[in-house]
C-alpha cells in the first residue's frame, strides 16, 4: 500500500508537465538539503576554529598585540610611601635620605627607584652640612650609592647652592660627583663647570672640565680691588 | 730701577671673572685653587698663569694668618694678612704669570704674589716689565699699589736675564720713532 488510492487518483488527474515540475522541485529541495548538511557542518567547524584562534590558543607564550608609545617596566607590587633611609658613612658621619615613594626595580632588586628625594650629609667635624634634593633618584643598596636626577639641587650650610642634572652620591664615603654641567651660587659669587666633585664631606669642592667663576666683590668693604685701589 | 708709570690699578667695584680648566675650594683652609690656563679679569686688569691660589677669610672674622711663603728677598716685609673687612687676603700665581692692563702695560714673571693687606704685588724670577716700547728686565719686581711705584731688582749677580746683578732697561723716547735708545 505504498500510495493511497486517492493519491494515485490525484496523480492520474494531473497533467504530465505538472508532475514533472513537482518532481524537479523535489529534486531541487533534496539537493538543497544535502548542501545544507555539508554547509552547516563546515560553518560550525569554521566558527569553532575562529573561536579557538581568537582566544589565542595558538599564540606564542605571551605575545600581546597591543601598540604603545612608552611603558615603564616597573612593577609596582612593592611601592613604599615616604621611605626614609638613615645610616652612617665609613667615617661614622650620619646621613638621612627621604623620598615620597620608592619602587623596587623589576630586574635588579638592589636598585630602588625614588621620587622627590631629599638628603642631608653632615661633615666629619659636625661643623658643616650639605643638603641635596632632586625629582628622581636611583638607589643601589648593594654598592651604596644614589644617582640623583632631574633638577638636582645641592645646598651647603655656608650659603652655597649647586644645580645639576645628574649627580651621584656615594653613601659610603659621602662623596658627590657629576660629569654634567653644574651651576653654583654663593654669597661671594657664581660658578659653573663641566662637572663636579665634592669630597671630604663637602670640605673640598672641585669644578672640572672647564670652570668659570665670577666673584662679586673681591675687594671687600674697604674698596680695594683684586689688583689695586679705585682710580689712579 | 724705578718705574714711575701709572702703575697697575683698576675699578674694585667690577666683578672678577676667573676662567680655568679646574677650580677647587678647600673650605676648611679658605682657599680656592684654579688650575690650567687661568685667566682672571677685573675691569681693565688681567692676570694669566698656569695655577692660582686665592686665599680668603670670612668677612666677619678678622683672622690674621702667618704668611707661609713670603718670597725670597722680601723677608723683611710685613707679613701678609687680611686687612680689616677684606675678603681676599692673598693671591698666589705660579707658572707663566702675565699681568696686563688696558694701557699697554705688562708684567711677566715665573710667579706673582699679591698681598691685599700691604697692597703690594711681588713678582719673581726673570721679570719683564713693559710699557709700550719701554722694557725693564730684572729678577724681582715689587709693585706698590698705593704709590703706583714699581721697583725692579736684579737680585743675585749673574742671575739669568741680567748682566751680573744689574737691571736692563730700554726706554724709547716718545718722539723718536725708529732708532734704538738704550740705558744701562
Amino acid at each position: 500500500m505504498s500510495m493511497s488510492r486517492t493519491d494515485a487518483a490525484r496523480r492520474r488527474a494531473q497533467p504530465r508537465n505538472l508532475r514533472q515540475a513537482n518532481a524537479a522541485r523535489a529534486q531541487a529541495y533534496s539537493r538543497f538539503v544535502s548542501a545544507m548538511k555539508v554547509g552547516l557542518a563546515v560553518t560550525a567547524l569554521g566558527l569553532i576554529g575562529a573561536l579557538l584562534f581568537m582566544s589565542g590558543t595558538f599564540d606564542g607564550p605571551d605575545e600581546l598585540d597591543i601598540t604603545f608609545s612608552e611603558v615603564s617596566s616597573r612593577t609596582d607590587d612593592l611601592r613604599m610611601v615616604s621611605p626614609r633611609i638613615s645610616d652612617v658613612d665609613e667615617k661614622g658621619q650620619p646621613y638621612t635620605m627621604n623620598a615620597t615613594s620608592a619602587v623596587q626595580d623589576a630586574d635588579n632588586p638592589a636598585l630602588i627607584h625614588l621620587e622627590n628625594v631629599e638628603g642631608d650629609l653632615v661633615s666629619e667635624s659636625q661643623t658643616s652640612w650639605t643638603a641635596v634634593t632632586s625629582n628622581k633618584g636611583l638607589l643601589n643598596t648593594d654598592e651604596e650609592w644614589i644617582d640623583l636626577e632631574d633638577n638636582v639641587q645641592l645646598f651647603t650650610d655656608d650659603g652655597f647652592r649647586f644645580q645639576g642634572k645628574l649627580v651621584r652620591v656615594n653613601l659610603d664615603t659621602g662623596d658627590i660627583s657629576s660629569d654634567q654641567q653644574v651651576y653654583a651660587q654663593g654669597p661671594e659669587g657664581t660658578a659653573e663647570g663641566g662637572g663636579l666633585r665634592v669630597t671630604e664631606s663637602g670640605d673640598r669642592v672641585t669644578l672640572i672640565n672647564g670652570a668659570k667663576i665670577v666673584i662679586f666683590n673681591a675687594g671687600g668693604s674697604s674698596g680695594e680691588g683684586l689688583f689695586g685701589p679705585t682710580g689712579k | 730701577q724705578d718705574g714711575s708709570g701709572d702703575g697697575f690699578t683698576n675699578d674694585p667695584g667690577e666683578p672678577i671673572e676667573v676662567i680655568s680648566d679646574k677650580a677647587e675650594w678647600v673650605r676648611s683652609e679658605n682657599v680656592a685653587i684654579f688650575t690650567g690656563k687661568v685667566d682672571a679679569i677685573q675691569g681693565t686688569m688681567r692676570l694669566r698663569a698656569d695655577k692660582v691660589w686665592v686665599y680668603y677669610v670670612e668677612r666677619t672674622k678678622d683672622e690674621t694668618k702667618k704668611a707661609e711663603d713670603v718670597p725670597e728677598g722680601f723677608e723683611g716685609e710685613e707679613e701678609p694678612g687680611p686687612g680689616p673687612g677684606q675678603s681676599i687676603t692673598k693671591i698666589d700665581a705660579k707658572g707663566n704669570v702675565i699681568i696686563t692692563d688696558d694701557e699697554d702695560q705688562t708684567a711677566n714673571g715665573d710667579w706673582a704674589l699679591y698681598d691685599v693687606k700691604v697692597r703690594k704685588i711681588y713678582m719673581g724670577d726673570t721679570v719683564v716689565l713693559t710699557q709700550g716700547e719701554n722694557v725693564i728686565r730684572g729678577q724681582k719686581l715689587e709693585m706698590n699699589l698705593d704709590t703706583g711705584q714699581t721697583v725692579v731688582d736684579a737680585g743675585a749677580s749673574g742671575a739669568s736675564g741680567t748682566q751680573g746683578g744689574r737691571v736692563r732697561s730700554l726706554f724709547v723716547p716718545a718722539d723718536n720713532n725708529g732708532s734704538e735708545g738704550g740705558a744701562q
